[in-house]
């Protein structure tokens, strides 16, 4: 008797699942999260499609390349294209996706809830997009992007492609 | 049959060291070597391909062994036997790179001394010398109150008796122009005498290019407001390129010329003739000597520089 007693005690209620731990709706990918999975889901994306931006910049060079003359872009678009493939590769795809593999690999990895500061993590990704944006609008400008390739050594960077060198290194800084 | 491993490993590593050691000496992916910093550069590089190639063959020679060797059997659906670590293998496989890094960058810091890049007098420093520090075939000891060098001097194995032949260098966007102190000729086109050091004092007009000479082996970055320097000794008469090596601008792809390696005699006349056009012109124009006319000097350019036929007739004489 006393048994069925205790099973009949209302326990109480489960925790309110985790925040970490539910399924995730779509838009939520879309969004500022703090859930380190979803992070990583979001810096892998985001990556991928600069990754592909970089790649047709490279096949550009590369139909150029395929004659000798002059034929496709001019002198000064190559070296924008040269200059926005090396760094779109290095700042918006090797970067963001390694961090991408480390924010949804280390903490499952290691046993632990999330990263150590959610929130940050949160905000250190939405700064890609925008950043991204900010440093492709730059191929928009009359006088063209960057085009003193990827280490932009002065004074070559000073006096070709001033203002699109001016948002590269502004872009730099934020990454 | 069946042999015993141990001699089938022992057959597969005198293979691989034989096929090192042979891929090291003939992998011909070097230009043709025009100088004797060239054969220390070759030395140097060959030593690393065959360590390379027989990293390859090992590492990439586990790896297919493995995949045949080990491959899952037909229905097996286990794990396998857990394996944790093994501590010989891990120290052997850290010692190996270690003493390997440790090798090279004694090595490589030799070569580097031998073609001159210790010379405390490319460092074109002021201050107190190391007079006593330069010794033959030695590493020199770098004191903190000399600058460090920013290129290769003369090598201490060098011949000290032949005085180097001094050319200065100015890269602009988008040339070379090479000046001869001893003749005051100025050309675009760097000429030079075979087996007679040649000491290069470079500086850069604008922007940060580099002078590269792949059949020399050497390359060094040409700076604006700051001289850097190169010594060698060409042992090849021949024409070989000159290139631009640092993204320089629009126009980098093209800013090439030719280093003529040439008999003392021929350097002498090349010299003379332009001299000669120089005196004539008061003016310090090269090339073109005065039996072509311009017309006719300029028709195998035409293409290159984007004048027609028509255009080129219309030249005066
Ligand atoms: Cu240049």
């Amino acid at each position: 008797m006393s048994t069925t007693l205790e099973r009949n005690t209302p326990v109480s209620p489960p925790p309110p699942e985790k925040n970490e731990h539910r399924q995730r709706k779509w838009y939520e990918y879309y969004g500022y999260s703090t859930d380190h999975k979803v992070i990583g889901i979001q810096y892998l994306v985001t990556a991928f499609i600069l990754y592909f931006i970089g790649g047709a910049l490279a096949e550009v060079m590369r139909t150029e390349l395929a004659t000798p003359d002059p034929d496709f872009i001019q002198p000064e678009f190559y070296n924008q294209a040269m200059t926005m493939h090396g760094s779109i590769m290095l700042f918006l795809w090797i970067i963001p996706a390694g961090a991408g593999f480390a924010n949804y690999l280390i903490p499952l990895m290691i046993g632990a809830e999330d990263m150590a500061f959610p929130r940050l993590n949160g905000v250190a990704f939405w700064i890609i997009p925008p950043g991204g944006i900010f440093f492709l609008s730059s191929f928009f400008l009359e006088s063209g992007t960057a085009q003193a390739g990827w280490t932009s050594y002065p004074p070559l960077s000073l006096i070709s492609g001033t203002w699109g060198d001016e948002i590269w290194i502004l872009s730099v800084f934020l990454f | 049959m069946n042999i015993p491993g141990n001699i089938i490993t022992l057959i597969a590593g005198v293979a691989m060291t034989l096929i090192s050691l042979w891929y090291g000496q003939n992998h011909g992916l070097l230009p043709l070597a025009a100088s004797k910093d060239a054969g220390d550069v070759d030395e140097l590089f060959n030593f690393m391909m065959t360590i390379a190639t027989g990293l390859f063959l090992l590492v990439e020679g586990v790896l297919v062994y493995s995949l045949f060797k080990f491959r899952r059997k037909k229905d097996d659906t286990t794990d396998g036997p857990p394996i944790e670590g093994n501590v010989p293998l891990e120290i052997v496989w850290t010692a190996i790179p270690t003493v390997i890094v440790f090798i090279l960058s004694i090595y490589s810091f030799e070569i580097y001394n031998r073609m001159g890049g210790l010379d405390p007098m490319v460092a074109g420093d002021p201050g107190p010398k190391l007079a006593h520090a330069h010794h033959h075939g030695q590493l020199v000891a770098l004191s903190p109150i000399i600058d460090v060098a920013l290129g290769l001097g003369v090598s201490p194995d060098s011949d000290q008796g032949i005085a180097p032949l001094e050319i200065k260098v100015n890269g602009i966007q988008y040339a070379w122009i090479f000046t001869y102190p001893e003749s005051g000729v100025i050309s675009g086109e760097i000429h030079v005498p075979v087996n007679r050091p040649i000491a290069l004092t470079m500086t850069g007009g604008d922007v940060i290019h580099a002078f590269w000479l792949p059949e020399i082996r050497i390359k060094q970055d040409v700076i604006p407001g700051r001289e850097t320097n190169l010594v060698f000794t060409p042992n090849k008469v021949g024409q070989y390129p000159v290139i631009c090596a640092e993204l320089c601008g629009a126009y980098h792809g093209g800013m090439k010329t030719q280093l003529y390696v040439q008999s003392e005699e021929e350097y002498a006349q090349w010299i003379k003739d332009n001299t000669f056009a120089m005196n004539d012109n008061g003016e310090s124009v090269a090339m073109n000597p005065p039996s072509n006319p311009d017309a006719e000097f300029l028709a195998s350019y035409a293409s290159d520089i984007g004048v027609d036929a028509d255009a080129l007739a219309q030249l005066k004489p």
